[in-house]
């Protein structure tokens, strides 16, 4: 799979005229593997470079591990990217701003000169899930609405999360994580106690009735 | 004369909003970054269950950061590019699905609250030739502010597109 993102350099002046640079073409690559916290393969797990300079406006393209936890991706143009990975479904969330996992994501640089970067990454601990169902209290009509969660220790680095009237969450274990789910022209639902500690792999299920704002 | 004849002319030709997240970037300590994915639908509303060829055409104006005084940008133009073995394009999951990412991409942006104006369609590349719009997720990116679609979120108000919103083309 290629992963073909194209980077245009965009030099704004005062006047507003800008210069387009023809891209570098991308003949690099990115290989590794996906393991967890104790080297073990993650097999499956979805994988990708996010550049790490400028702006992005653009698709993640993912590649799945192999059996062995191992990727690679291609057609790489030269920068320097975070290697990103997720497994959700096993309680792996991505490690894209250090909520979910212990460790950050790797940094790498691709260049002309070292067109081809080999790095390991590691997930984990594994999360915990909650899930639950999201109504408008007043007539019980299915709503949507915006899981925020924080670490309690990091209140400013909160993520946001848009989910439909039936969800399902990760919640990073072994911490307290404060809960909350906002909606445009609602009251802030708090989950009970103000956050939640759970365990790897467990599961928590909640009823959210959403209160209009008067 | 022939009998009339029903064409149903159907095909990818919508984005749905799947889920969409807000949170700081990639070690970052004040810039955010909000990630979006899409399902691509057929013009009947049915779920692209297959892996697509996905490309954008983007146009970035009113950059405000005294610093860098250059931007940087990665797109994935429609436009092929010479040397690649494939179009100038992403592919989308075998269900139809990617996730298309906005923001600065470190804390490197200054003054805080800067950012650029982006005009951004989103199609379905059928060949160097024929590309067929899915969506116009249209905004701007700041460092602590991106709007998709004028739905705006902070890391502080980080609400953000509904699962089900359609993405006007």
């Amino acid at each position: 799979m290629g992963f073909s993102t194209k980077t245009i350099l965009f030099s704004f002046f005062v006047g507003a005229w800008l210069s387009v640079c023809p891209p570098v073409y991308g003949q690099g690559s990115i290989r590794g593997r996906v393991v967890d916290l104790d080297g073990r393969a993650i097999p499956q797990a979805l994988v990708s470079a996010e550049r790490f300079d400028g702006l992005s406006a653009s698709a993640v393209q993912e590649v799945p591990t192999d059996a062995n936890g191992e990727f690679l991706i291609a057609n790489v143009f030269p920068g320097p990217y975070h290697v990103v990975a997720r497994k959700e479904d096993e309680g792996y969330g991505d490690n894209r701003s250090g909520f979910y996992n212990a460790r950050p994501s790797p940094l790498v640089s691709v260049t002309e000169a070292k067109a081809h970067a080999t790095v390991t990454v590691v997930l984990g601990p594994k999360a915990a899930f909650l899930s639950g169902t999201i109504v408008e209290d007043a007539t019980g009509e299915p709503a949507a609405a915006s899981v925020v969660m924080w670490r309690l220790q990091e209140p400013d680095k909160p993520i946001g999360i848009s989910v439909g009237p039936n969800f399902r969450v990760l919640i990073p274990s072994g911490a307290e994580i404060g809960v909350k789910l906002i909606s445009n022209g609602h009251e802030a639902w708090i989950i009970e106690g103000g956050s939640l500690h759970m365990e790897p792999g467990a599961s928590k299920s909640v009823a959210v009735r959403l209160a209009k704002k008067y | 004369m022939s009998p009339a004849a029903t064409f149903m002319v159907n095909g990818p030709s919508i984005l749905q909003v799947v889920s969409d997240v807000t949170q700081l970037c990639n070690g970052c300590s004040a810039t955010i970054a909000r990630y979006t994915t899409y399902q691509i639908e057929n013009f009947d509303g049915s779920s692209v269950a297959m892996a697509l060829p996905v490309c954008e055409t983007g146009t970035f104006t009113n950059y405000n950061c005294r610093t860098p005084e250059n931007l940087t940008a990665s797109t994935d133009p429609c436009t092929q590019t010479a040397g690649m073995p494939a179009p100038g394009t992403v592919t989308s999951s075998t269900s139809g699905q990617f996730i298309d990412r906005w923001g600065f991409s470190n804390d490197n942006f200054a003054p805080i609250g800067c950012g650029v104006t982006f005009n951004d369609h989103w199609y379905w590349w059928q060949s160097a030739d024929v590309q067929f719009l899915l969506g116009s997720p249209g905004g701007f990116i700041n460092t602590n502010k991106i709007s998709i679609g004028n739905w705006a979120t902070t890391l502080q108000a980080p609400t953000g597109l509904a699962p089900g919103t359609i993405i006007p083309h």
